[in-house]
């Protein structure tokens, strides 16, 4: 009699066959089959097509993050900006570029150095490089380009010729082949920029005493080119920012073999949208970044950009 | 015969839990590593400004457009907030440059690395100057600001400031310090009427343009003070060695005698939300402070105490007011609730701590202090008591004052030899000249935030 009731269903005749003849259970059962079938039919397709799941990623779970960052991206302390060092600060900052004083008028005499981030040119370029290059030592921003500038004449011809040379440098400089260059290019990069005396020393110091390049995995010894990379470009004003004590934005990226970013997405909003976009436009910045370690299809790696609070 | 079915049916959600779980931890990304990234490279934001196009023929466009981007990037780059890329990093020539959204190539200027950018474009016919601005965010490629000014050729300047307000106002939703100006002691020239050389009060622009003489060269003033809407000045002078208060309206040029009683009238400060003034007088024999009434008569007697107290100094809101006494043996900080009278004393360390200012819009104070015989400048909270020193190593730095959004801090310092004024961020980086005249520039004044 319960048979009538539940039509369309072909399967019925059989699983009523199967069971008592109270319909209600089997026709569960049926729904269940027909529910796990296609659960199966998605997991096949997840597990086959999509790359989140596969052996690479699960590689090193550990939270391997005691990667002494620490040596190449020391804790800065308030840098020599802050706390206001009347002498030195007023002819090394940018801003001498206001040029305050009444007699000039705003010319950006001091203004000369190239700063690496501003001017870095970032698309692929990788293609061309020969792999059998030897790493150079990294040059100190030199000025030569800016002589042009006295004049203001704008040569395009050598403008782009400069920049081509730029990002040849950049590229150059971008393949180190083995572990101990790699490191060694970190740390001349971060000390460049930073402390160069006291990175230095330090840098030494763990090399000497015995922290071979060898102890670090490979994708240790990445994570941390991928956060010398994204502090490299990261520009962000506390003042503009307002309050940021405490907040985290998350971004996660996902790392081609070649180093190029193919995917951004927060994974955590901050609820300070000018640190959300700031840290966007670091990850943005910083593409490509260096290849990945043999035997990664692809990297995801989560960035978590802590500002902290204003220091006054 | 009904356990069966049951039984079939745990078994169906056992194996499809089983299977739920892999899928879920397979797609949350708490299984990536991470990394933190604390401390950015820099704290200034890239900005590109081109040079402006110019939008009709001629020789003036030409230059107006070039001198209004100059002059953007300087009025900016004044904050601190920025730091203005280098043209001659720029990929695109400026002839060739597009000024509007859907013509401009973004990438060739997120290639270097450039966070905003600003275009511009001037048109100038039959004497009437028009310029039109826009503010993008090349990584966005979207357009966050735009606008157009109709004006005078003279009006450039105030059209390019404008717009920097606008900019500001945009990305950090408050109004910038760009209208403020700065109003401080300078070398009149002259050698005054007793020959060592005469003093004035002066007004500039917040970026030490337009300078321009407000009061008459005399031997001794002091301690100018903006207020009504920022349209007028009250300062110390001496007259017969004998000082008073006087006020100036910048409008019609007028000076009118304020406050002459027996004794010193001295730092003079207006009351926010009154018309009123409060200033240190010593007519009842002690130096104390006294709020006085819009036409210079005693309304009220705030401070009793033997011993001198000066610089009266008010937060925002008006309900506290914070001053320099010596009751205690050297000078310090106290604040004093309005409403009840109620003292405390707010700064324990240094030989001698003077001139505060009341920032405009925290309860922050910003004051010179003396240690080993070396002043500087000091800024403390006046909830918590802690104490950032903004100044070290670099002569005698005295007299600051807030800008009106509290971004930034005007001074005098004595670090290149005679007595300049100079500026910085609130944070104390980013310290420079803000302008130089003969003699010697001292007691600035930063105007007051609109409507104070």
């Amino acid at each position: 009699m319960i048979l009538a009731d539940i039509s369309g269903k072909t399967r019925q005749s059989e699983a009523a066959g199967m069971y008592q003849p109270d319909l209600q259970p089997s026709f569960w059962a049926v729904c269940f089959t027909v529910s796990l079938l296609i659960h199966l039919a998605a997991v096949g397709v997840l597990f086959f097509s999509s790359p989140g799941l596969s052996k690479a990623d699960r590689l090193d779970t550990s939270k391997a993050i005691k990667v002494d960052l620490v040596s190449f991206n020391p804790e800065v302390p308030a840098s020599p900006e802050k706390g206001g060092t009347g002498t030195d600060s007023e002819p090394e900052s940018d801003s001498g570029a206001v040029a305050l004083k009444k007699e000039k008028s705003g010319k950006k005499a001091s203004d000369k150095k190239p700063d690496k981030e501003a001017v870095s040119v970032k698309k692929g370029i990788r293609k061309n490089i020969s792999k059998d290059y030897e790493l150079k030592t990294p040059d100190p921003p030199e000025p030569d380009v800016k002589t042009s500038l006295k004049k203001k004449t704008f040569d395009s011809e050598k403008v782009i010729e400069d920049a081509v040379n730029r990002i040849a440098e950049k590229t150059d400089k971008a393949r180190p082949r083995s572990i101990e260059e790699r490191i060694a290019r970190m740390e001349s990069e971060v000390g460049d920029k930073t402390y160069k005396g006291r990175l230095g020393s330090s840098a030494e110091e763990k090399n000497a005493s015995g922290a071979d390049p060898e102890d670090f995995a490979p994708i240790e010894i990445y994570q941390a080119e991928v956060a010398v990379a994204m502090k490299r470009n990261w520009a962000f004003s506390r003042e503009v920012a307002g309050q940021t004590e405490g907040l985290e934005t998350r971004l996660v990226i996902k790392i081609l073999p070649d180093g190029k970013i193919a995917d951004v997405w927060f994974e955590k909003r901050s609820g300070n949208s000018y640190l959300d976009e700031s840290a966007y436009k670091t990850v943005m910045k910083a593409d490509p970044l260096p290849p990945l370690p043999e035997g990664y299809p692809h990297y995801h790696l989560v960035l978590g950009f802590t500002p902290g609070g204003l220091k006054r | 015969m009904l356990k069966r079915p049951r039984f079939t049916f745990k078994i169906m959600i056992c194996i499809l839990a089983v299977f739920f779980v892999p899928l879920s931890s397979g797609i949350c990304s708490e299984e990536y590593d991470y990394i933190n990234i604390a401390e950015p490279f820099t704290h200034k934001i890239p900005v590109a400004i081109p040079v402006f196009k110019a939008l009709s023929e001629g020789s003036t466009q030409e230059r107006v457009a070039q001198k209004s981007a100059d002059m953007m990037q300087e009025a900016l780059a004044y904050t601190g907030y920025f730091k203005m890329i280098d043209r001659g990093a720029f990929l695109v020539e400026p002839a060739e440059q597009e000024i509007v959204t859907d013509k401009i190539d973004f990438g060739s200027w997120t290639d270097i690395g450039a966070e905003l950018l600003i275009t511009g474009g001037v048109r100038m016919e039959a004497g009437v100057l028009q310029m039109e601005f826009r503010l993008f965010d090349p990584f966005r490629q979207e357009m966050l600001l735009g606008k157009r000014y109709t004006g005078k050729p003279e009006n450039q300047r105030s059209m390019v400031l404008r717009f920097c307000g606008e900019v500001i106002k945009r990305l950090t939703g408050k109004a910038g310090l760009f209208k403020s100006r700065i109003a401080f002691v300078g070398s009149a020239g002259d050698s005054g009427t007793s020959g060592n050389g005469g003093k004035a009060v002066y007004v500039c622009d917040f970026d030490g343009k337009n300078i321009k003489q407000v009061t008459e060269s005399q031997d001794i003033v002091v301690s100018p003070a903006w207020g009504r809407e920022n349209r007028f000045l009250a300062y110390t002078a001496y007259s017969d060695s004998h000082p008073n208060i006087y006020i100036t309206d910048l409008d019609s040029g007028e000076t009118s005698r304020f406050a002459a009683y027996k004794g010193i009238n001295i730092t003079p400060q207006w009351v926010p939300g009154s018309s009123g003034l409060a200033a240190t007088l010593s007519f009842e024999g002690d130096e104390d402070i006294y709020l006085l009434t819009d036409t210079g008569k005693i309304d009220k007697r705030l401070t009793k105490s033997w011993g001198v107290d000066v610089s009266p100094t008010f937060s925002p809101d008006g309900e506290k007011m914070a001053f320099v006494s010596n009751r205690s043996g050297s000078p310090q900080l106290y604040v004093m609730d309005m409403k009840s009278g109620s003292i405390r004393r707010l700064t324990y360390e240094g030989e001698y701590n003077t001139q505060p200012e009341w920032s405009p819009v925290e309860d922050k104070i910003v004051y010179s202090g003396m240690k080993k015989g070396r002043t500087d400048i000091y800024v403390i909270d006046v909830g918590t008591g802690e104490i950032s020193r903004l100044t070290r190593d670099g002569g005698n730095n005295e007299a600051p004052s807030w800008s009106p959004d509290g971004s930034m801090i005007v001074f005098s310092s004595t670090r290149n030899g005679p007595s300049r004024l100079f500026v910085m961020t609130a944070s104390g980086t980013d310290q420079r000249m803000l302008l130089e005249m003969p003699g010697q520039q001292k007691l600035p004044d930063w105007s007051s935030p609109a409507g104070k």
